[in-house]
């Protein structure tokens, strides 16, 4: 056909250089070109993922159980300073042999290092719980509403996301642990463990800014031809919104999902610090920092120093990496080449 | 109107060289550019999408941002190289002696400003004048554009504008400070034909009253027939043709411009088959080894492909750089030169360079 | 094969509410912007009609509501016998697979995630067509616009403005339609790219015995692609009549004032451009009596009463209708020249080295 790019001898020259065989890049190294430039996202990721691996892995890596109470050869009383020797002593409460508290121990004589690792696993837990569970319930509400843009679907569930923004989140946590009590609760025969009760009131308040996102986000896309063009083709209102709009509208769902990260670990060391979050024995950074604030000022510092710096650290990372995240999916980095 | 042959030009660009370092590698916007601009003239710089047209005309300015950076060659304004003030220097000469006019009307306005505030402004910057002063002028330039009820109009914000009377208040914001060279960069792309042909009307006759001499930057063969005395045709980067309007129109030189005039859609010729310029616009992060336009040129031969023609003059006033245009100095001479040229890699002085006018 | 119109159009109306908040609709104080205002015409088998108007004319919500991608207000849009806006979603969808769109901006049609392969197979996916078969099919759809197959699991951003149209072109035949409605298919593109696009959905029609309706704003790319031309102005046409007939015996002041605006690439022309004054008036408010008379040159004390229909032109060949009360008084054939020179010929390579024809008038082109 002459209307082809080139008479076929020449096929490759009417190729535009752009798309010369060997600099096509898939959508993930495209990412990790733009993602590696940055040299604070890198130090966010390896935070993150330090944290992860010491909280999945936590059980081999902590040198103690968390809940054993040490005691010092010499009496020293708790909480023991970096560097302590400590007994050991087996089942039968016979002492066996002396261990290091390398970050000293709190008033109980547990050793903080490994109730950092494991309240790191447990903080862990309910912040990704908490960030699952509002992205879940968000941005499918999200979708929905900016799909059916102004119509009452929208108008409901917008204002609904409203009034649910409009509470100040760990009043409302309080309040609702308040109500259903601190601690598993069990109706009749089901349970509902405590974990889930945090995460659930945590989370519920993040819900509208995950929505909100989404909505923000699906409405952009709408505007885009290729919407029309898959209306055209006769394509399910559903085919659309899965397979045309989630792969654009996840970039930034992951973006936001990462910098709430920062926010969940906080507000889940807050509610714990209040006594509302995981119970004791259960090791929770936030538990630690409300126990040690009554040593800070008795100059044993240690106590309350490295789990506020393990939650400190946590934040950051996350944010690094969100922001990282987000200048790496940015949609306008994928414009083409002009 | 026309250009007078012995005059000094208003804007004398030679070999300007304009570069963006990005990630994907370096996009030559600007691959040595030259033209001139003649007191009280409109000269066209038609071209497609990167053909660098734009970058030079924020070069001219010193406007071009990083990741970019103009590497080498002159701006001379009536003698004085632009690239050499500092940005202080630019400032005063920007908008003052030398205005730009953007083609988007919706984004070149502040929406929170009413569209006096921001002519006035303009006024400001660069005269000494109260507030009252400078609504006059205003209200005074608003009428000269074409704005219909300037009194009322001067205190409407921008959404309350059409997209052609936007335009016309960019043209107002333009010419507030009476500049000598009005730099146009697309201004009518986003207009409909009807409006658009207003705005040329009305940039004629401020051009007549003000003394200005235009550079029209555009895409469309039709607006430069229409509006231009002179055109230079850029492709890849540089300027690939030079020649008078009718010149141009009657037989271009250049193999790519005849390919667009034989490729656009005439209105007065009603066959089914269009013949079009096969291939892609290059790519400016990755330009074809010797002539740019070599891989669409129908006349390409061996030697296109590794040698980078310069823009020589092929018929007296005409200048095209196609080493297979007629009258292209091809003498051994001449291509030894253009060769050392090449190997020293720098700028070298116009003295050396048998087709470039002066 | 039966001798009705594939595509018949009567009376259609699409009108748009400003306020778009639900809250705002339940509370009323809605404004009524008439984008398309009883809009009438036929699209005869195989043949190519151009929607020509200015921004504003509705020509683009025209197509839309014919493709139900905007729900029309009123009228009817028969396709083949089937009255389009009465069918259910479901047997719409089923009408999809004969009715295809191309759009202007081949940036935002496609989706940027996906790679052109999955975006020209995404049409067989929904209408179930093709399985088993439907990566070779893809080779083959982007053979036929004239791209390398081999390129297919690449994304949009990798290809250039035109190459990207082709994928859209691809996209739109995926489905074997018989009716593309091509929506400024070149106005984003280059000017060397255009043509080349253009030639292909001229080949694309012989091919696969395509009927077109073509929307742009350029009546030049109008006048070499279409059979029967219709010009639109504010939400109503104006003047409807074969592609010749149309640009050699213009009618409509409308038309007249476009064509005279059109810069032609040739500068003894481009010099003498008619200005048509004034705006295309807001729809939320327009002129009473004829749209157009407040810019209408030859507009009459009555132009601004009587609402002029689209009716025959007297003395006119092929169908030619006009809106416009004082049609009758103007005189004929004041269009553009046809075929005024041979362009190809003139600026063919051979005649590359020929000596210049023109002893030039001295304008500009002596500057040293």
């Amino acid at each position: 056909m002459e209307t082809n790019m080139a008479t076929t001898d020449q096929t490759d020259e009417a190729v535009p250089a752009a798309q010369a065989p060997g600099t096509h890049h898939s959508q993930f190294e495209m990412f990790w070109k733009e993602f590696r430039r940055n040299t604070l996202s890198l130090v966010g990721s390896a935070i993150i993922l330090t944290m992860l691996l010491t909280a999945l892995f936590a059980p081999f890596l902590a040198p103690h159980d968390p809940t054993t109470q040490f005691e010092a050869p010499d009496g020293e009383h708790n909480p023991m300073p970096m560097g302590t020797e400590m007994l050991v002593e087996n089942d039968a409460g016979e002492i066996v042999g002396t261990t290091t508290a390398y970050l000293g121990t709190d008033h109980h004589g547990r050793d903080i290092l490994s109730r950092i690792i494991y309240g790191l696993r447990t903080l862990m837990t309910v912040s990704l719980g908490v960030v699952g569970f509002a992205m879940a319930l968000g941005v499918t509400a999200g979708a929905i509403a900016g799909y059916y843009r102004n119509t009452w679907v929208d108008e409901i569930i917008m204002r609904f996301m409203d009034i649910l923004f409009s509470f100040p989140s760990l009043i409302l946590a309080i309040a609702v642990l308040g109500v259903l009590g601190v601690g598993s609760t069990e109706y009749g025969s089901f349970t509902l463990p405590n974990i889930v009760k945090v995460i659930a009131v945590i989370g519920v308040v993040y819900i509208p800014s995950f929505a909100r996102v989404m909505r923000g986000s699906v409405l952009k896309e709408m505007e885009e031809d290729y919407i029309d063009a898959a209306k055209s083709l006769g394509a399910s209102d559903r085919h659309i919104l899965v397979k045309d709009i989630a792969v654009n509208t996840l970039p930034t769902v992951v973006v936001q999902g990462t910098l709430y990260m920062g926010t969940a670990v906080l507000a889940s060391a807050a509610l714990s610090f209040l006594g509302l979050g995981i119970q004791p024995p259960n090791a929770s950074l936030g538990l630690m920092l409300s126990n040690a604030r009554g040593y800070l000022y008795s100059g044993e510092w240690w106590y309350s120093v490295f789990p506020g710096l393990v939650i400190v650290v946590t934040i950051l990372g996350f944010n690094l990496l969100g922001d990282g995240l987000r200048d790496a999916l940015d949609p306008r980095n994928d414009g083409g080449e002009r | 109107m026309s250009a007078e042959p012995d005059e000094q030009p208003v804007l004398e660009i030679r070999d300007l060289v304009t570069r963006f370092y990005t990630d994907e590698g370096t996009v030559k916007a600007v691959d040595g550019s030259s033209f001139d601009l003649y007191e009280g003239e409109t000269l066209g710089i038609v071209g497609e999408s990167g053909s660098g047209k734009s970058v030079t005309a924020l070069s001219m300015l010193q406007l071009v941002d990083s990741p970019g950076r103009i590497e080498r060659g002159s701006v001379r304004y009536r003698g004085d190289d632009l690239l050499k003030k500092t940005e202080a220097e630019m400032r005063s000469i920007r908008g003052n002696d030398i205005a730009m006019m953007f083609q988007d009307p919706m984004t070149s306005l502040n929406p929170v400003f009413t569209v006096g505030d921001q002519i006035s402004r303009v006024i400001k910057t660069h005269q000494d004048v109260s507030d009252k002063a400078a609504r006059e002028r205003t209200i005074e330039l608003m009428a000269d554009v074409g704005i219909p009820e300037p009194t009322s109009r001067v205190d409407n914000y921008p959404h309350q504008f059409s997209g052609g009377m936007r335009q016309r208040a960019l043209l107002a914001m333009a010419i507030s400070c009476e500049p000598d060279v009005l730099i146009a960069d697309e201004p009518t792309t986003a207009l409909d034909v009807t409006i658009e042909t207003q705005i040329f009307n009305v940039l004629d006759r401020l051009q007549e009253k003000y003394g200005m001499s235009i550079i029209l930057i555009t895409h469309d063969l039709g607006v430069v027939a229409g509006t231009c005395d002179r055109v230079a045709v850029a492709y890849g980067g540089r300027v690939v043709e030079r020649a008078g309007v009718d010149a141009l129109f009657e037989n271009p030189r250049h193999p790519y411009t005849r390919g667009l005039m034989r490729s656009i859609p005439r209105l007065t010729d009603d066959t089914d088959r269009l013949t079009p310029v096969e291939g892609d616009v290059p790519n400016l992060t990755d330009l074809p080894s010797g002539c740019s336009f070599h891989p669409r040129c129908p006349h390409a031969t061996a030697e296109c492909e590794s040698y980078d023609p310069e823009l020589r003059e092929v018929e007296p006033g005409r200048e095209a750089a196609c080493l297979h245009a007629r009258g292209y100095d091809l003498s051994p001479s001449a291509i030894e030169t253009e060769r050392a040229e090449a190997d020293g890699g720098g700028p070298t002085a116009p003295a050396t360079d048998g087709g470039e006018p002066r | 094969m039966s001798d009705d119109p594939l595509l018949s159009v009567s009376g259609l109306h699409k009108y748009f509410t400003q306020n778009d908040g639900f809250i705002d609709r339940l509370l009323g104080a809605d404004e009524t912007v008439k984008a398309v205002n009883g809009v009438s015409f036929d699209i005869e088998r195989g043949e190519t009609l151009g929607l020509v108007g200015e921004s504003g004319s509705g020509k683009s919500t025209t197509a839309r509501s014919v493709l139900r991608l905007d729900e029309p207000t009123k009228g009817t849009v028969s396709y083949d016998g089937t009255d389009l806006t009465a069918l259910s979603d479901r047997e719409m969808t089923e009408m999809r697979k004969r009715i295809q769109i191309v759009f202007q901006d081949p940036a935002s049609s496609l989706n940027r995630r996906k790679t052109v392969g999955q975006i020209i197979k995404q049409p067989m996916e929904i209408h179930g067509l093709y399985k088993g078969e439907r990566d070779a099919r893809v080779d083959e759809l982007m053979e036929t616009v004239g791209l390398p197959p081999q390129y297919s699991n690449r994304y949009p951003h990798e290809f250039s403005g035109g190459q990207r149209q082709r994928v859209g072109i691809a996209r739109a035949l995926a489905v074997d339609p018989d009716f593309i409605v091509a929506d400024e298919p070149v106005s984003a593109l280059d000017v060397s790219i255009q043509a080349q696009i253009l030639n292909l959905l001229d080949d694309l029609q012989e091919e696969f015995d395509l009927t077109l309706l073509f929307i742009a704003h350029d009546l030049s790319v109008i006048r070499h692609v279409c059979d029967r031309v219709a010009v639109m102005y504010l939400g109503e046409i104006v003047e409807l009549a074969d592609a010749d007939e149309l640009f050699s015996n213009p009618q409509h002041p409308y038309t007249r004032a476009l064509l005279g605006a059109i810069p032609q690439p040739v500068p003894e022309l481009a010099r003498q451009r008619q200005v048509l004054e004034g705006e295309v008036p807001s729809p939320l408010d327009p002129p009473s009596g004829c749209s157009f008379n407040p810019r209408c040159p030859e507009a009459t004390e009555e132009c601004t009463s009587v609402d002029p229909t689209l009716d025959d032109v007297a003395g006119a060949t092929g169908g030619h209708k006009a809106a416009c009360i004082h049609v009758d008084e103007f005189e004929t054939g004041a269009g553009v020249p046809s075929a005024a020179q041979d362009v190809d010929e003139r600026f063919s390579i051979e005649n590359f080295d020929a000596e210049p024809t023109l002893v030039t008038d001295g304008r500009g082109d002596d500057d040293r």
